[in-house]
């Protein structure tokens, strides 16, 4: 069978017990595969940041019932699958520095100047690099710091 | 009939910075690459059961089935 044949499913769960339903659904499809033979889950995802839903890769629902059956802090299922490019999003995440642009507000992650609000002057992409004017100094303060070090403020 | 299955929580692992796998808190080594550099906050979590056919895996280049942190560092 090929990756193709795959399909994502959401499972919600409680809030705070993505991470043990999806070790309790790892050694249920363990033993599953060792009774039936085959692989029925091919992976469970925790997205990070998203409370209360995990994700089955698998080559169907039956599949998906199959694990889920009479596990403690699962809640159902959300309806359809999952395309693959809203997985992808939680999988593979676009660095930051290709999500942000000049004069959008971001948070200092890392650093001295960690926990401060700052303003994008100018992005250098090949440097991984971006210039902020710190909007919290007394005085115009810019810095140039790695992208790696901020996140982008939420909107609001 | 609920199932009960012992399992560990979230915070008994930590994940390689090499490879983020994760790996029980109190291993020296990574057992996937052997790497020792290790980092205690992560978020995100991916468990791959059968990495030739699952496409979350070929998507992070992962050929070994085993549990791997999505996001290293703090949230």
């Amino acid at each position: 069978m090929s990756s193709e044949a795959t399909k994502f499913f959401a499972i919600r769960t409680t809030a705070r017990q993505e991470v043990n339903v999806a070790l309790m659904i790892e050694l249920v499809a363990e033993s599953r595969r060792k009774d039936v033979g085959e692989e029925e889950i091919y992976s469970v995802i925790v997205p990070p940041g998203i409370k209360g839903y995990i994700i089955l890769e698998a080559p169907g629902l039956h599949a998906v019932y199959n694990v889920i059956r009479g596990l403690k802090h699962i809640k159902g299922r959300a309806s359809g699958a999952l395309k693959w490019e809203d997985v992808e999003r939680f999988v593979v995440p676009k660095p930051v520095i290709e999500i942000i642009k000049e004069g959008d507000i971001v948070e200092i992650v890392a650093g001295p100047f960690r926990g401060l609000q700052a303003k994008i002057v100018t992005i250098d992409k090949e440097k991984n690099e971006v210039v902020l004017n710190i909007l919290e100094a007394a005085y115009p303060l810019q810095i140039t710091v790695p992208a790696d070090y901020i996140r982008p403020a939420k909107r609001g | 009939m609920v199932r009960k299955v012992p399992v560990a929580s979230s915070r008994a692992f930590k994940a390689c910075k090499n490879c983020r796998y994760l790996v029980p808190v109190h291993e020296s080594r990574c057992p996937n690459c052997g790497s020792s550099d290790f980092v205690e906050e992560w978020s995100g979590m991916v468990i791959i059961l059968s990495p030739e056919r699952s496409k979350v895996a070929k998507a992070l280049g992962i050929t070994k089935p085993g549990r791997y942190a999505l996001q290293l560092g703090p949230t």
